[in-house]
């Protein structure tokens, strides 16, 4: 999997969680971006132009679902990979995330294989669009 | 006896006493009443005569040869014994006519003394004598055989002067033995009352009234009890004079019945009232007939806005067409259905369970409960768990990430230890992930939280997949897995991936205990054939046929004591001392066994210590609706 030139943002109150994953990502070649709400996420989706970004869903204030409507209907962020990241596993949230335009969902606690997998299956769908 | 044509017979040697009857009887009028009249000169002839006809009377003379008066007439009289025998006598002797009568004579005549109207007037006198003896005679036949036992009883004494045989039997006495014995020893003394006290009462009230009816506890001359019903009525009687005369009928059985079904009326009324349900009796079309409420405060409508009514009248129509299936149902199959359903009542929204029991007559009894606490209860219960899960998630997966990084070694090598310390660390974060899935997963199927997304599935393909996940694992413990198939299986309707599920935690539990192999088992069961009735035939032809899928491990087997428990939530099987690397969450049966249950199926395990253990699950090749 190539990593260079591909741009992750984090979007997560957790700063724990973007701590690790910002290490993880930086360690395995990503160039990463976090944000701690979702209007700062947002605003860093418009300066950064990431290629994914993870985005909880449960968060103060813009909740997950409304950044990545926002996203979504963005014509400069439409093309962007939105993974959310949720703590609730459901086949409903599944169904809204698929509405909204997501390109996948993961559930906490998510095992570190599984989210590797869904980048680099992202990574390759860039590739070839 | 043709009435008023009478049948005449003289026995007599004497040819003048013969045509003195010639004569009489020719001037007896025959307008009044007919008469054949016929003469035996010879006894033998008389008798063998009076064998083959019937006569309405008999003229008897008693000179023959050799032969005593008692013996002619005992010999007519036992050729013809209704019939009444007239002697002729030569004397007017009162103590001889006497003597005639007791020997078995109705009357005598002084042969010097016959002419035509007294005769005829004897005639008819003797026949009617006769005629009232035999009906006393049948009457007191009839006492004696009836089915009530009957009894005499003397007034002036209030001794027994007279019991039927079926009063003897029924009180116990031999023949006889009851004459003269006093009537109190016929009653059953009470904690009340002694046998004398009822007796008297009795007594007084016919010396009163001249009447007694009622029901009464008896005894027996072997000291036990029963109970009649007696009615008692006063005669007289020429002999005893004033009698008491009883008729008794053994009411035991009844009373015993009536008893049982006091006592067990009461102690169902009592029940109903400790009972929160509410009872209805509905007939075929859904008419309440009749209804009981423990508590009143139970029912939201008054008896009169709903008795005669019928459910489409008093429920929403879906709910009226839940019940109405549900009690075609449990007629057809004859069992008991249940049905839950919520009404919003005085603005809140309350929750009910019926049970439906099939009556007689095509009618139901309709058992309802309020449930609103309880399903309020579970609500909290399944938002509890389902927030707990939620908060717990986020932390963890924090947890694992931090283990991953340090595993991944991304901060830098890690030596023996500390690679050992982290592998225990990620080993229950993982477990520890697996439990809160269980527990969400189980808390949402058993609030019906999931729904089954059934497909065709082919069964051969979900047992390899199923396996595949387990094979490196099996491997490492040297654990051989077979899948083994009957000869032919349909594709399964079902959600494969939930029955994957139990496959997996089955698998999962084998693998732990197995020692060296693992088999599954797939067969089909064809059950078409064992329903009978009609009426089952239809709910029943689509569903026959199972699938029955089996994984047998040669583990240590499971003791009788845990098997019971053994699909119950956190139940772990006691492992064997130095066995499995990991432990399981507890729950993997009791979710296999709600996914089992939401398919319409079984799961169940048979084992056997230190063989190893069977668990089975069938499912129907097509699901019900």
């Amino acid at each position: 999997m190539t990593t260079q030139h591909f741009k992750i943002l984090l979007i997560e109150d957790e700063e724990d969680l973007s701590k690790l994953l910002l290490l993880r990502f930086r360690k395995a070649g990503f160039e990463v971006e976090s944000a701690n709400n979702g209007k700062t996420g947002l605003e860093k989706a418009f300066s950064f132009h990431p290629d994914l970004i993870l985005l909880d869903v449960i968060m103060p204030g813009m909740d997950g679902w409304q950044v990545c409507e926002k996203i979504k209907r963005n014509p400069d962020l439409a093309q962007t990979h939105v993974v959310m990241v949720t703590a609730a596993p459901s086949a409903e949230l599944e169904e809204k995330a698929k509405s909204l335009g997501a390109d996948g969902i993961i559930f906490k606690p998510f095992e570190h294989q599984e989210l590797m997998n869904l980048v680099s299956k992202l990574i390759e769908k860039k590739k070839t669009s | 006896m043709t009435k008023g044509v009478y049948k005449v017979l003289l026995i007599d040697q004497n040819s003048s006493d013969i045509s003195l009857f010639q004569k009489v009887f020719s001037e007896i009028q025959p307008t009044t009443f007919n008469f054949i009249f016929k003469f035996e000169k010879n006894l033998k002839s008389s008798l063998t005569y009076l064998t083959q006809n019937k006569v309405d009377i008999i003229f008897l003379d008693l000179i023959f040869s050799n032969l005593t008066r008692l013996e002619i007439i005992r010999k007519v009289r036992e050729v013809a014994i209704e019939t009444p025998i007239i002697v002729l006598t030569q004397t007017d002797d009162e103590i001889l006519g006497h003597e005639l009568l007791q020997q078995g004579a109705q009357d005598y005549l002084v042969k010097t003394n016959i002419h035509s109207k007294m005769l005829s007037r004897t005639i008819l006198h003797s026949i009617e004598k006769n005629r009232l003896e035999e009906s006393l005679r049948l009457q007191s036949q009839i006492v004696t055989h009836m089915a009530e036992g009957v009894c005499f009883i003397r007034a002036r004494d209030a001794m027994v002067v007279y019991a039927n045989s079926t009063f003897e039997s029924m009180f116990g006495y031999f023949s006889g033995e009851l004459f003269n014995k006093p009537l109190s020893i016929l009653y059953a003394p009470s904690f009340e009352k002694s046998a004398q006290a009822q007796a008297q009462e009795t007594i007084r009230q016919l010396k009163k009234t001249g009447k007694w009816n009622g029901e009464v506890h008896h005894l027996k001359k072997d000291e036990s009890s029963f109970w009649c019903q007696a009615n008692i009525s006063t005669f007289e009687h020429p002999e005893y004079g004033l009698i008491w005369v009883g008729v008794f009928t053994d009411i035991t059985k009844r009373k015993m019945a009536e008893e049982t079904l006091i006592r067990t009326t009461s102690e169902l009324q009592a029940i109903f009232h400790a009972f929160p349900d509410l009872y209805f009796r509905l007939n075929e079309d859904g008419t309440i007939l009749d209804y009981h409420a423990g508590q009143s405060k139970n029912l939201f409508l008054s008896s009169k806005d709903f008795l005669g009514q019928r459910l489409q009248d008093i429920l929403p129509n879906k709910i009226e067409n839940q019940f109405k299936q549900m009690i075609s149902l449990a007629h057809q199959k004859k069992e008991m259905g249940s049905l839950e359903y919520s009404l919003n009542l005085q603005n809140e929204e309350n929750f009910f369970e019926a049970r439906i029991l099939p009556l007689l007559k095509d009618q139901v009894l309709v058992i309802v409960r309020n449930i609103t606490e309880r399903k309020k209860l579970e609500k909290i219960k399944d938002e509890f768990i389902s927030t707990v899960s939620h908060e717990l998630r986020t932390p963890l997966s924090i947890i694992k990430e931090a283990i991953n990084s340090l595993k991944d070694e991304l901060l830098g090598p890690l030596n023996t230890e500390q690679k050992e310390t982290v592998d225990i660390a990620n080993r229950n974060a993982y477990r520890l992930s697996r439990i809160i899935n269980d527990i969400l997963d189980l808390s949402k199927l058993q609030s019906g939280k999931i729904t089954i997304h059934p497909f065709a599935v082919n069964i051969a393909q979900l047992l390899k997949e199923a396996t595949q996940s387990f094979q490196t694992i099996a491997s490492n413990k040297h654990i051989q897995i077979d899948i083994e198939l009957s000869e032919v299986i349909p594709s399964l309707i079902c959600d494969g991936n939930l029955i994957e599920r139990v496959l997996g935690n089955l698998l999962d539990n084998a693998i732990r205990f197995s020692k060296s192999h693992i088999l599954i088992k797939a067969v089909l069961i064809q059950q078409g054939h064992r329903t009978l009735d009609k009426k089952n035939q239809k709910s029943n032809s689509n569903n026959s046929n199972f699938i029955q899928i089996s994984v047998i491990d040669d583990g240590p087997g499971i003791d009788k004591k845990e098997v019971e428990h053994l699909f119950e939530k956190f139940h772990q099987i006691h492992r064997p001392v130095g066995g499995a690397g990991y432990k399981g969450t507890g729950l993997g049966l009791a979710i296999s066994k709600e996914i089992i249950e939401l398919h319409q199926g079984k799961i169940w395990v048979e084992s056997t210590l230190r063989k190893g253990s069977q668990f089975h699950f069938s499912l129907p090749v097509t699901l019900g609706e």
